[in-house]
């Protein structure tokens, strides 16, 4: 099966993404403006996975930056930044969750807080063949296990590469590797798509 | 990049491939040429890629729902509080204070105190508030917003004349301001680069400083040169703005650029580029760019020409069109390698001398993202 290989470049210009995380160290407020500015949307969509709480969420981004801003001393200069501030959010969200004790923070494994809902955009499809399609990859996603969805997500929603994903979740790269496999091995039922395309129309017939 | 493993590739390996993914949603033009092209050699390609690019858009993960203006406003409370947080330093920066002993004397506590407060006050009212109020405003990147949230002070020229107004700016660049216009800029550039805020048209004639680029900002199109001349127009109420190069090179991105920070500050010209002749079109509801040739290009080309052929080879015809008016014309060359042209083409505009070719040739031109394309089936001789 040809896998996209890791030469994809998706990563947005590192070093114009180090002078600014390197401007924002040394206290430039513009910089903390176009950092914050850049990364807030991509945080706040992986924010939705843990809470469907707007109000919390923006609360805690902006705990976040405040919170790096007052250390920017002693914080690193060579960081991934995307993962980096992905990373410090959501250790930072599972601490101030509603509900949640060091115990099943620690098992976060069968609590439900990472929760992917994919939908169906259906502007974008005009063939009703082409809607049932999503529709399949869409229940696909929604049963892959938690980990393989968060690793596709990451990857395909968020385009990050190996690495920072590793670096997000806090796993080693080649389990990355491992779990996306998997995930693709799942998504790409081909026979099962048609199959199911067929029973759907089918039993929309009656 | 091999496309030839995408022959085998079934529908779902076209949604799950990353390369497949960034055409569909974040097309360059680089990506859009190479697929563009690989479907006119497969076209029994064409549908299995319709329908893998319909899943790919229609597969989205359920959002809650979060506006520009909602980040807009979030970023500046956040610099609000850090700007707190950091108060108390301030008045530290200002070093010399330590070495005067009055400041052990209680009217002076008071007095600075006093001092202090009033002047948190007016810090929070002239320089919190309006950002604030601004936040909560659409940001539309208006030339009223832009001079709002500046901080430090500008200079504005507001041309009331009713006819054109020249304004000469301090590094020499001249503006020739349309009735009706203004501008505003930091007196005598003292800053990093040289930044203009523009309401309105005017023209441009950018005096060359390599080491400090130009930066026009027009209801959220930032316009960045090193130094050339070109005309900006973004009138308050247009949907639009529209800028269009007479000379030298340019580069344009929109406000919300991601990288904005970094394009106004380097020293490159990023973005996209505009060459003479060239004009873009910035949507500004869509925030979308599109490049196309300005209504009557005009010769940028040294020595006059003379636009006189006679049983001239057409390659030899564009590449004299190329080189006078500095535009791009894309063509097959081995099919119209042996088409001569006898034609005297000197008075006309270039958009008609392209339409006599084209009649000769039985061909059509069309202007793609700022270039001429010539479709021609070749000649009968």
């Amino acid at each position: 099966m040809p896998m996209s290989g890791p030469y994809g470049s998706s990563s947005p210009d590192s070093s114009a993404e180090q002078q600014l995380w390197a401007r924002f160290l040394a206290g430039e407020e513009p910089a903390f403006d176009a950092l914050m500015t850049t990364y807030y949307r991509p945080l706040f969509r992986y924010a939705t996975r843990f809470s469907r709480d707007k109000e919390f969420i923006k609360d805690c981004i902006q705990d976040l930056f405040l919170y790096l801003w007052e250390r920017r001393a002693s914080l690193r200069t060579d960081v991934m930044l995307k993962p980096y501030l992905m990373a410090s959010l959501r250790r930072y969200m599972h601490r101030h969750l509603p509900g949640v004790t060091p115990a099943t923070e620690l098992s976060d494994d069968k609590t439900q807080l990472f929760d992917f809902e994919f939908s169906v955009e259906e502007q974008f499809i005009d063939q009703e063949t082409t809607f049932y399609r999503s529709r399949h990859m869409q229940q696909l996603l929604q049963t892959l296990p938690r980990r393989q969805k968060e690793v596709v997500y990451l990857k395909f929603f968020q385009e990050m590469e190996r690495e920072q994903i590793a670096e997000v979740m806090d796993i080693a790269p080649q389990t990355v590797s491992n779990l996306l496999q998997l995930a693709l091995k799942h998504l790409r039922q081909y026979w099962k798509i048609e199959l199911l395309t067929l029973l759907v129309v089918h039993f929309n017939l009656f | 990049m091999a496309m030839k493993r995408y022959l085998q590739y079934r529908i779902e390996d076209f949604v799950w491939d990353q390369a497949f993914r960034q055409w569909v949603l974040l097309p360059t033009r680089e990506t859009d040429a190479r697929w563009q092209q690989w479907l006119a050699e497969h076209p029994d390609k064409v549908a299995l890629v319709t329908e893998a690019r319909a899943m790919v858009q229609s597969l989205q993960l359920r959002e809650l729902p979060l506006s520009d203006q909602e980040i807009r406003y979030a970023v500046q409370r956040t610099l609000g509080q850090a700007r707190k947080q950091q108060a108390p330093f301030i008045p530290d920066a200002d070093g010399p204070v330590r070495r005067l002993p009055f400041y052990q004397h209680t009217w002076f506590r008071i007095a600075a105190s006093l001092i202090l407060i009033a002047g948190l006050g007016l810090w929070a009212w002239t320089v919190q508030l309006p950002s604030q109020l601004n936040a909560l405003m659409r940001p539309d990147f208006s030339y009223d917003q832009l001079i709002g949230t500046r901080q430090s002070m500008l200079t504005e020229t507001v041309n009331r004349t009713g006819k054109v107004m020249p304004v000469k700016l301090s590094d020499g660049s001249l503006v020739i301001l349309k009735a009706g216009s203004r501008i505003s800029y930091v007196p005598g550039f003292s800053g990093r680069g040289r930044e203009v805020f523009l309401s309105g048209e005017a023209f441009f004639e950018v005096t060359k400083n390599p080491a400090r680029p130009f930066l026009i900002y027009a209801n959220g199109l930032v316009t960045k040169v090193l130094g050339t001349s070109f005309l900006i127009r973004a009138y308050p109420k247009d949907p639009e703005v529209v800028v269009e190069v007479k000379t030298g090179r340019v580069a344009v991105f929109a406000q919300t650029d991601p990288q904005a920070s970094r394009k106004t500050s380097d020293r490159e010209l990023d973005g996209v580029v505009l060459t003479p002749n060239q004009k873009i079109v910035f949507e500004r509801s869509e925030v979308r760019l599109s490049k196309s040739l300005v209504a009557d290009p005009q010769v940028v080309a040294g020595p006059a020409q003379r636009f006189s052929f006679d049983d001239t080879p057409l390659p030899t015809v564009f590449a004299t069109l190329e080189r006078a008016y500095g535009v791009d014309i894309v063509y097959d060359e081995e099919l119209l390698a042996n088409c001569p042209l006898t034609a005297e083409l000197a008075d006309q505009p270039l958009f008609e001398k392209l339409d006599v070719i084209c009649r000769v040739i039985e061909a059509r031109y069309e202007l793609i993202d700022g270039q001429i394309v010539i479709n021609s089936r070749g000649c009968k001789p």
